[in-house]
């Protein structure tokens, strides 16, 4: 059933709707978590589940973009075209492996589109095996996301960044741990109607999540996503391929400085905002149009900046949306449906082509029990703190 | 530090020569006061910050620029925070540090304004005296990092000296060309941006002193241009040395004697002899290096280079040498133990300042060198006092020999220096003399290498021949 909101915003946005991009005519992901997996098998699974998704064998692709963050730093395995093609071999087209941070997964898929000016069909694919490494090693990996010396110099690890942001957010809004807690409760929620969820099964109270040890001032333990391995991958094209095609109606990236140090706002990101913006002008839509957000809740505080930035809320007011349950599976702003990074989990490479995933199942109908009613969505990968912005609208067929 | 560009406003936290939409060069902004706008405690450790907690401060100046800081003291928000080191200091030395980030111009500034006091006009004529011991770039941590040099020249040019009157000197290790290592730094490249002269102390005249306090002291060939200026400026690089511990302020002005003084001291005791030639030479002021350093098996080509990130500066070499040392958990090397007691300044650290930074911020443990190390399994070298001369040419023989050779359990000895007659006697392997000064006890010695310093193809050939004649003997014993 849509609400009254929807229904409205629904009928405005298909008279200004534009023409589609793309359509994503295959989508299909690994479990996300610990998980015995490889690389490679990682890999495999998630390109073979979204070809089998699209009924389309890998010989049909024109190109194929591969999102990747860690695995140069952690298992000192990089040229991961290359690493593809002999997964797939005898493959004709070419493999690209792109890079930015967290937002890698939603930049091979920016990409990928922009590879539909040239191929027919292109594949984006987010991979990441994070699992298996200890705690340091991965924090000092993480970290290369931010300045070495800005922000890895003087211990500016990423939970700590997150912390300044929600310590201001605090103090300019009035945004309360209660709030950061209900966004983790909430999403571990989502999480349990998830069965492919790294925290599928894992009941948590808010007790618990109040409990929590510290990480970062204020930010506790259940405010940061996990380390989390898997893969997604999606299935691009020119026109729509059967009946379950989804379109594509804006895609677009923003960067900014790679330290928050050097920005003016701590309590917005501009790239987001920026992205936002330009994806919603090719849409043809405004904010008020999304009826479903997967947006990157790496650390809790930045779900409620990333919803204001797309301009779901007003500055500030994320947080009311969050306590009055409008940004559950009932309420009228669905946000992070699969759990989010926060208990689906973050495979960092995997996370931006995983929420497109999430996306197309909830868009086609096929999210089962946590299904929302929904036309028109964004996703929103965020790279760094903010340095890297990905956004794609999908739906209204 | 903040780069702007004059033309469009634009701002950078890190150095911009140009600014890439107005092509102008960026003026620099040293603001030492800020506020703490925001903070947070860390409970996770990572690699370089493994002691927790700790926390980071988000600091903003009166322009609305930011930036981050580290402390272990909790910091309050809205607190102001000045950055300058306090230039007062009641304890007989004072030792200023500042950690590098992206700009050395900031850090070399904080660490000079807290030692204070140099009065400089046009007229004063100022020596920088850089470590260019070897032909190596800066980033091996070797030689002094041209951009700390530079820093200093901007500094000392800042406050009104005229670039005619500002020199830049070294004298390269015995075997090693002083320009090649000048050019090969960068540092003749800071020379020549600032029309400052670049003197080679290798073929200065020189100046014979002696120490006036002791009796047996060596006499010492000192370059003439050392008492030619009013303000000496040393710049080591902050490395470990396999034959003292440590290189830094005190051992790097040995860079001012003639090479024949140089083989002298390795011969008479080089701790007491750096300790010595410290006493006699004029005081001076240090700065040193950090940026990136050596660790382990320095202070050249084996040496692990260490970003340690920091400046230092003092108007007290021993007090300088002896906080690094305490910082890195490194020993106290004897000569700066003699230096302390020749009253060049003092070690006791309750009588030293160390202003700037928090301690535990800088401090940690940083490899020593293993005086038993070589780098072929196959040769065990012995000591004998020599200099870097032939130290450092028997690294790379021995480096090249690996290469060559296959190691086996057959086993030569090499010496090098004057000394180690003892060892040369009892070491069960043959021994292979290297070097004009081990050349007296070759008549106990299979091999000998000759020359000051001995050419490195020549130890790899007479290595080469002995281990492989070693191993066919073995083989027609079995």
């Amino acid at each position: 059933m849509f609400s009254a909101r929807q229904e409205k915003q629904v009928d405005m946005g298909n008279s200004r709707l534009r023409r589609p991009l793309c359509y994503v005519v295959g989508a299909g992901r690994t479990r996300y978590g610990n998980l015995p997996d490889t690389l490679g098998e990682l890999l495999c699974e998630a390109i073979v589940k979204a070809l089998e998704d699209a009924s389309m064998s890998a010989e049909e692709l024109g190109a194929i973009y591969v999102g990747n963050f860690l695995a140069g730093l952690y298992e000192n395995q990089l040229h991961l075209n290359s690493l593809l093609w002999s997964l797939f071999p005898g493959l004709k087209a070419p493999i690209l492996r792109v890079e930015a941070a967290c937002a890698s997964g939603g930049l091979a898929v920016y990409e990928a589109i922009i590879g539909l000016s040239r191929y027919r069909r292109t594949l984006a694919v987010g991979v990441e095996k994070m699992t298996g490494f200890s705690v340091q090693r991965t924090t000092r990996c993480l970290a290369s996301a931010g300045d070495a010396v800005l922000d890895q110099g003087e211990g500016v690890i990423f939970p700590a960044s997150y912390a300044l942001v929600a310590q201001q957010h605090m103090l300019r809004y009035g945004t309360s741990l209660d709030d950061l807690a209900a966004v983790a409760l909430k999403n571990h929620t989502n999480a349990n109607l998830n069965p492919s969820a790294h925290f599928y099964g894992k009941r948590v109270s808010l007790e618990e999540i109040r409990a929590a040890p510290m990480v970062a001032t204020p930010l506790r333990l259940f405010d940061c996503s996990p380390i989390s391995d898997g893969a997604s991958s999606v299935v691009l094209a020119r026109d729509p391929v059967g009946d379950r095609a989804v379109p594509v109606r804006g895609s677009a990236l923003a960067n900014d400085t790679i330290s928050l140090s050097e920005r003016r706002e701590l309590t917005s990101f501009q790239a987001v905002q920026r992205a936002a913006a330009e994806a919603y002008q090719q849409a043809g839509i405004e904010a008020g149009d999304i009826d479903v957000a997967q947006v990157h809740d790496c650390f809790t505080i930045a779900e409620l900046v990333e919803m204001e930035d797309l301009g779901l809320c007003k500055p500030g007011q994320a947080a009311e949306l969050t306590r009055e349950g409008r940004t559950a599976l009932t309420g009228d702003i669905p946000v992070n449906t699969s759990g989010g990074l926060k208990a689906d989990g973050h495979p960092i490479g995997s996370t931006g082509v995983g929420q497109i995933c999430e996306l197309v199942t909830q868009l086609r109908g096929e999210a089962g029990a946590r299904q929302v009613n929904c036309t028109l969505g964004v996703a929103l990968n965020v790279g760094g703190i903010g340095g890297t912005a990905v956004v794609h609208i999908l739906g209204c067929r | 530090m903040i780069w702007e560009c004059p033309e469009c406003g634009r701002r950078w936290q890190r150095p911009m020569r140009r600014c890439a939409f107005c092509r102008c060069p960026p003026a620099r902004i040293a603001d030492q006061t800020w506020t703490v706008k925001g903070f947070s405690e860390v409970f996770v450790p990572s690699p370089g910050h493994e002691s927790v907690p700790y926390f980071v401060s988000l600091l903003e100046n009166r322009r609305g620029q930011r930036r981050f800081r580290k402390t272990f003291e909790r910091p309050v928000l809205g607190q102001t925070v000045d950055l300058s080191p306090e230039s007062g200091h009641q304890r007989e030395s004072l030792v200023a540090m500042s950690r590098v980030g992206y700009s050395a111009v900031e850090a070399v500034g904080r660490c000079l304004d807290a030692i204070g006091g140099e009065t400089l006009d046009r007229s004063t004529r100022v020596l920088l005296k850089p470590n260019l011991g070897f032909e190596m770039p800066a980033s091996t941590g070797v030689v002094t990092n041209p951009r700390v040099t530079e820093a200093v020249i901007e500094y000392v040019l800042s406050h009104g000296v005229s670039a005619a009157n500002v020199s830049v000197g070294d004298g390269a290790a015995i075997g090693f060309n002083t320009m090649r290592a000048a050019s090969k730094s960068g540092t003749e490249e800071v020379c020549k941006l600032y029309g400052l002269r670049f003197l080679d102390f290798n073929l200065s005249q020189y100046v014979e002193r002696k120490a006036q306090d002791l009796e047996d002291s060596m006499i010492y060939s000192i370059a003439r241009e050392v008492f030619e200026h009013d303000l000496i400026i040393n710049l080591p690089v902050v490395k470990t040395h396999f034959q003292v511990g440590i290189s830094c302020s005190l051992k790097n002005m040995k860079g001012v004697v003639a090479a024949e003084t140089r083989k002298r001291m390795h011969r008479r005791d080089i701790h007491m002899a750096i300790a010595e030639l410290n006493s006699i030479l004029p005081p001076y002021l240090t700065v040193a290096d950090g940026t990136i350093g050596l660790e382990g098996m320095g202070p050249s080509v084996l040496g692990t280079p260490a970003h340690f990130g920091v400046i230092f500066a003092s108007r007290d070499p021993v007090a300088l040498d002896a906080s690094i040392c305490r910082l890195f958990h490194w020993p106290i090397p004897r000569y700066v133990l003699l230096s302390s007691q020749m009253r060049v300044g003092t070690d006791d650290a309750s009588k030293i300042d160390l202003v700037g930074e928090e301690i535990k911020i800088v401090e940690g443990q940083r490899q020593l060198p293993d005086k038993e190390f070589s780098p072929h399994p196959s040769v065990s070298v012995i000591d004998g006092a020599g200099c870097s001369g032939c130290s450092n040419v028997i690294w790379l023989a021995l480096q090249d020999l690996r290469k060559q050779v296959d190691c086996s359990d057959t086993s030569v000895s090499v010496l090098f220096g004057a000394g180690g007659a003892d060892e040369a006697r009892t070491t069960p392997h043959p021994l292979v003399c290297v070097g004009a000064c081990a050349l007296h006890l070759s008549g106990r010695s299979v091999d000998v290498v000759n020359g000051c310093p001995p050419k490195k193809e020549d130890i790899t050939g007479v290595l080469r021949r002995r281990l492989d004649s070693l191993r066919k003997e073995l083989r027609a014993t079995a």
